[in-house]
């Protein structure tokens, strides 16, 4: 992780010191791939392309919507290449976090479900995955969405509404 | 589009997907700034021990310079050769100022060159003076004597004698009056000896 990395972003569009890009990167990283294990990894990797390109950002749009752009491009590149290898390996029974940390039974009803919600996102299509995320669990218009992933405003509406069912069926498959 | 699925049951179960999401969100960056919290409290900690550190290298450094400067003042062991050399080779060479001329005044003469004699021109050694014949002068003085009274004025004369010459002349006058016997043949192992002793010094002569 590049948290500690205090590099100044001198371009006078960026309002923002990069400790402050590093903590917005996260949390953008975050809504899209939730506290999975390769969480630090993606970030570090939208880091690193923001960090060789932010010469280019020529300030057109939000820097917060460039930064999302990047993230949802590392998370769609991780998802699409990576995630299908992974999954291979990878056990989906054991929970991502220690035990040790799960100290309630409310925590521990809390770390169901966020389990249930991030299986039932894995799958998903990756697109169908990027619009629901940004959409409708972190509340972004479409318009923004259709910004960030680069689409047309009726495709992430379209997208949108075929998720959303597909993401309730497969909660309530899971939940049965 | 699935039957068994209402449009509001949809809204429903992505309202609960929206609150998992967010609460995970949450728990997610309480425990990140925990963790920086912690890193932060260990700052302290860690600066501390950092200066400490410093300090020390800092005293270790002083105390090595100090010793190396007590050490250039006072040097234990002598100073080795190659330094004297090094140090000879740096300092600049004396200055040798140029004698001073005799004054010479100025005379009509010319100064007088007073040269070697050469071996040619030495002046010719004066002819050594007669020998004397030693060998007859003694034979007269052994003519009367027995063989006995030669060998012991002989052996007498020898000892008084003032060069090997003389003693081979004296055991060559007594060696005529002497018969074949002992006496003879000290006699004869006294004028070799004597004989040998003036050739030695014949050479070094020469």
């Amino acid at each position: 992780m590049v948290t500690t990395a205090t590099r100044p972003l001198t371009a006078a569009v960026i309002p923002l010191a990069w400790p402050e890009v590093v903590s917005l990167v996260r949390r953008q990283m975050r809504s899209f791939v939730g506290g999975s294990r390769d969480l630090d990894d993606l970030t570090q990797s939208a880091l690193e392309r923001i960090y060789r390109s932010v010469d280019r950002f020529e300030g057109r749009s939000e820097f917060a919507t460039y930064t999302y752009r990047v993230c949802s491009r590392v998370a769609l590149n991780h998802w699409r290449w990576y995630k299908r290898w992974l999954r291979r390996f990878e056990s989906h029974d054991e929970p991502p976090e220690r035990a040790s940390e799960i100290e309630t039974e409310a925590a521990l009803l809390e770390q169901e479900r966020r389990l249930r919600l991030e299986r039932a996102l894995d799958r998903l299509a990756p697109m169908k995955r990027a619009v629901l995320t940004l959409c409708e669990l972190e509340e972004l218009p479409a318009s923004h969405a259709a910004e960030i992933l680069g689409c047309p405003e009726a495709t992430i509406r379209s997208r949108l509404r075929q998720a959303r069912i597909e993401l309730a069926r497969h909660l309530q498959e899971s939940s049965s | 589009m699935s039957r068994e699925i209402s449009e509001a049951e949809v809204d429903r179960v992505l309202a609960g997907a929206r609150a998992t999401w967010k609460a995970g969100i949450a728990a997610d960056e309480a425990t990140r700034q925990a963790s920086e919290r912690g890193l932060a409290e260990m700052m302290p900690q860690r600066r501390a021990l950092m200066s400490l550190g410093a300090l020390a290298f800092a005293a270790v450094a002083a105390m090595i310079l100090l010793a190396r400067r007590h050490e250039t003042a006072h040097p234990i062991l002598p100073e080795p050769p190659a330094a004297y050399e090094e140090r000879a080779a740096a300092a600049p060479p004396p200055v040798v100022e140029p004698a001073a001329e005799p004054a010479v005044e100025p005379s009509a003469e010319p100064p007088r060159v007073v040269r070697a004699p050469s071996k040619s021109a030495l002046p010719p050694l004066p002819p050594p003076p007669p020998a004397r014949d030693d060998r007859a002068h003694y034979r007269r003085a052994f003519a009367d004597r027995s063989p006995e009274e030669v060998f012991r004025s002989a052996t007498d004369l020898a000892r008084a004698a003032s060069s090997a010459a003389e003693r081979a002349a004296i055991w060559d006058a007594a060696l005529e009056r002497m018969p074949q016997g002992p006496l003879r043949a000290h006699a004869a192992t006294e004028r070799a000896r004597a004989a040998a002793r003036t050739l030695r010094h014949r050479k070094t002569d020469l």
